[in-house]
């Protein structure tokens, strides 16, 4: 079973599902088979990749009985991008999937689907309810996306513990991945002044060293329904991504040696 | 100059962090809870445990018993205000500036009420200049980011003053009302 990553923050707006697509397409073209599942009810990532024009069925329709898990699994044309969107609540659906989270059958269905992938990345819907503690449950790390502004940031501390909750009472294997900065403008000496002294405040493991900036291209390329790296000049917006994937990767590698016994290291040959 | 490292918020984030970067004790369950499991830890409202853990004036908040000082009311009255609107600090003085309930100042209690009597003048003086008796809220951006709202008040004929530091964008008007109305009840023993 691949890595279940959730993409979350208690904050909307912040650029969750763009962070998830864009990343999911990354790690994709870095050669890993990548699943992307929308876990926010208004469906943000079947609207970011267009997905209706595959299908219109998703998680509800899995949990409510009307298909099988398999049948909601879209696969991409370079086949080791798929995504699976949460289908068209009506609002008892709604509670229908919350009440999903809660019983645990939401985590059981999204662990069978991460067989035969390298990760799994969920789109979070925004806040920290119940649904996103139950996403958090089932997931092997936290990316929390935050944007560098005063208010996204003094709210972190929410996150943080819902994060800490989880680990203490349902998943002590949930780990915090890292912080992902979006939407930041170099340009702007008070934003990184903010910036800065924020990246001070807390321990520098806990961030991605890359940070995404702000760029129309993200809107050209969500009006197409595509990840940025798709737009014929898109390349450039989207080496943050690309680059961020590589620092998740690296980051395992890392943490794969912590603990490790070296003599108990076979060798290369 | 200093933006964050004073605040609350992001002292509070820290210290979550170097929690959640330490292990988790072993007598918690490593793999997922089997659903009876998470079954009977839903019967606790998910988003009400991290509260208690992460802000002491929440779970005083959220304690049934009321505390028995009129002063540890007020004051949980503007703890409580500033957590419902993400306001980063109050306090309320008299028209002297003298501070009678602090919560999370940024600054010494004395500069704080200091401040208070300036923009409580400013707003008697808008008052008279702009014929507009009845102004009751001065706001005033302090820096790029947060700004700081002075609402007037009255208890028995005596002005009052409520001064707010919070973000820009925070809408604390209606929690600013609500907590004077509280404040009063307590002090009239309404």
């Amino acid at each position: 079973m691949g890595r279940i990553l959730t993409v979350a923050s208690q904050k909307g707006g912040v650029g969750k599902t763009t962070t998830t697509l864009n990343l999911g397409f990354s790690l994709s073209r870095l050669g890993s088979r990548v699943l992307l599942i929308d876990g926010d009810p208004q469906g943000g990532i079947a609207i970011a990749s267009n997905l209706k024009k595959r299908t219109q069925q998703g998680l509800v329709d899995v949990l409510q009985g009307r298909c099988a898990a398999a049948d909601i699994v879209m696969t991409t044309k370079d086949q080791a991008l798929s995504i699976v969107g949460i289908g068209h609540p009506a609002p008892e659906e709604v509670f229908a999937l919350e009440d999903a989270a809660r019983d645990g059958r939401l985590g059981r269905l999204i662990r069978e689907m991460a067989e035969g992938f390298d990760y799994l990345l969920i789109d979070a819907p925004a806040g920290i309810g119940g649904l996103v503690a139950a996403l958090l449950e089932v997931s092997d790390g936290a990316i929390l996306v935050a944007v560098p502004r005063m208010l996204s940031l003094k709210s972190l501390p929410s996150f943080f513990a819902l994060t800490q909750w989880v680990r203490e009472n349902r998943h002590a294997g949930l780990g915090l991945e890292g912080v992902v900065l979006t939407m930041t403008d170099e340009s702007s000496e008070a934003e990184n002044a903010l910036r800065n002294e924020f990246r001070g405040s807390l321990p520098d493991e806990i961030f991605f060293r890359t940070q995404i900036p702000a760029d129309q291209l993200f809107e050209t390329a969500s009006n197409r329904a595509i990840p940025v790296a798709m737009l014929s000049g898109g390349q450039r917006a989207a080496k943050p991504y690309l680059d961020l994937a590589l620092e998740l990767k690296e980051r395992e590698v890392l943490h794969s040696k912590e603990g490790a016994d070296d003599d108990a290291t076979v060798g290369l040959f | 100059m200093t933006l964050l490292s004073d605040s609350s918020e992001i002292r509070e984030a820290a210290r979550l962090v170097a929690q959640i970067l330490k292990p988790v004790a072993a007598s918690s369950p490593e793999a997922p809870a089997s659903p009876e499991a998470v079954r009977q830890a839903d019967a606790t409202p998910i988003p009400a445990t991290p509260a208690v853990t992460t802000a002491p004036e929440a779970s005083a908040a959220n304690a049934e018993p009321v505390p028995e000082f009129r002063q540890d009311r007020l004051e949980l009255c503007l703890a409580a205000m500033c957590r419902r609107g993400g306001l980063t600090g109050a306090v309320v003085a008299d028209d002297r500036g003298f501070p009678l309930i602090v919560h999370n100042s940024p600054v010494g209690d004395d500069v704080l009420a200091a401040f208070t009597t300036v923009l409580g003048d400013a707003l008697e003086k808008a008052g008279t200049i702009l014929g507009q008796h009845g102004a009751e809220t001065i706001s005033m951006d302090i820096n790029y980011a947060e700004k700081i709202v002075l609402h007037r008040f009255v208890i028995a004929d005596h002005p009052y003053y409520m001064m707010v530091l919070c973000p820009q964008d925070a809408e604390e008007r209606s929690e600013v009302v609500m907590a004077i109305e509280q404040i009063t009840a307590i002090l009239t023993g309404d």
